[in-house]
């Protein structure tokens, strides 16, 4: 699981690896893109972590695919069109462009996107145009 | 009259909706408001980083603490408030801090985002306000009602057994090996 979050995400892949490690399953948490001994990168993400909108992280994703790995990406948090906002007016409205271009190029790298809630699901698919088919909701665990 | 102790946890940014809170205890000095969290996002914030620090000068029920807490505070700090407020702004609908607090079973009163309609219809986990009047209510209600903050305990047990890290991680196992 790659994470490079200091914060809410990194806690959440912390108890997500640990509750798979219990289990017996061969899964690492990093903060490095760490990928060639295993066969599944699960990266979490958010636009923020991966200034502009989210385009940093496309390299990485193009980087994974080039070695056939598969890719599972879970965001945090995506922003419904009509409530963004960025420092001034200008950056909002480049948000409100760029955003779902870089959302609908992170999806085409991706075998499979994680929301956490139905909402974020309808938002995926209604204001950045993914498929449903790619997209599966899994609650948030419980401390 | 007594004092209502409540707290806003997490990274400080303008959507976890601070003014909401902040207008209930400038008409309330009986409800003392703690913030506390670390800032990132740099210029982003400034302003509402600014607009807190403001606020704490002129507000004697406002306390502003600007720093991540290690692990084991996050529950010093939760039971030592009454109401755990979550105001937030609906670009933000899904929370973090919720799931990492609802253990230490403290009512917890959100604005009425995705998430938390969920954790309130579902399972009655929490209570929730479309608006700052209504928010201003329900804190009191909560605080004032024993039942009510009885049925959030049973609400939240029955949350973090169904949405349990074990449950979750199965889960994404099966998704994973879904891909192969």
């Amino acid at each position: 699981m790659y994470n490079i979050d200091k914060g809410g995400l990194k806690t959440y892949s912390n108890y997500l690896v640990s509750a798979m490690k219990k289990k017996g399953k061969d899964i690492i948490s990093s903060d490095k893109l760490d990928y060639k001994n295993y066969d599944l990168v699960h990266i979490q993400f958010d636009y923020s972590l991966f200034h502009p909108f989210g385009l940093r992280i496309i390299p990485k994703l193009v980087l994974l695919k080039l070695h056939r790995k598969k890719v599972v990406l879970t965001f945090g948090v995506v922003p419904p069109k009509k409530e963004m906002y960025a420092r001034n007016k200008l950056f909002t409205i480049l948000k409100k462009i760029i955003l779902p271009i870089s959302t609908k190029t992170i999806s085409l790298f991706c075998d499979k996107l994680i929301v956490m809630l139905d909402d974020l699901e309808k938002i995926l698919i209604k204001d950045y145009g993914i498929s449903k088919n790619k997209i599966k909701v899994i609650a948030h665990g419980m401390y | 009259m007594k004092q209502i102790k409540c707290i806003i946890f997490g990274s400080i940014s303008k959507v976890k909706g601070y003014e909401r809170a902040i207008e209930i205890i400038e008409k309330n000095p009986n409800i003392f408001l703690t913030i506390v969290g670390p800032l990132w996002g740099g210029n982003l914030e400034k302003s509402t980083l600014d607009y807190l620090k403001e606020k704490e000068k002129t507000l004697k029920n406002l306390k502003v603490e600007i720093r991540m807490l290690e692990e084991e505070e996050f529950e010093k700090y939760a039971k030592a408030n009454d109401i755990i407020l979550l105001p937030y702004w609906r670009e933000v609908p899904a929370s973090g801090i919720f799931p990492r607090l609802l253990r230490y079973l403290v009512p917890m009163v959100a604005w009425d985002n995705s998430d938390f309609k969920d954790y309130e219809k579902n399972f009655n986990a929490c209570i929730t306000a479309g608006s700052v009047e209504e928010l201003e209510k329900k804190i009191f209600l909560v605080y004032n009602s024993l039942e009510i903050r009885n049925k959030m305990r049973e609400g939240a047990k029955k949350l973090l057994k169904k949405r349990s890290w074990d449950n979750i991680a199965k889960e994404h196992w099966k998704l994973y090996e879904s891909l192969f």
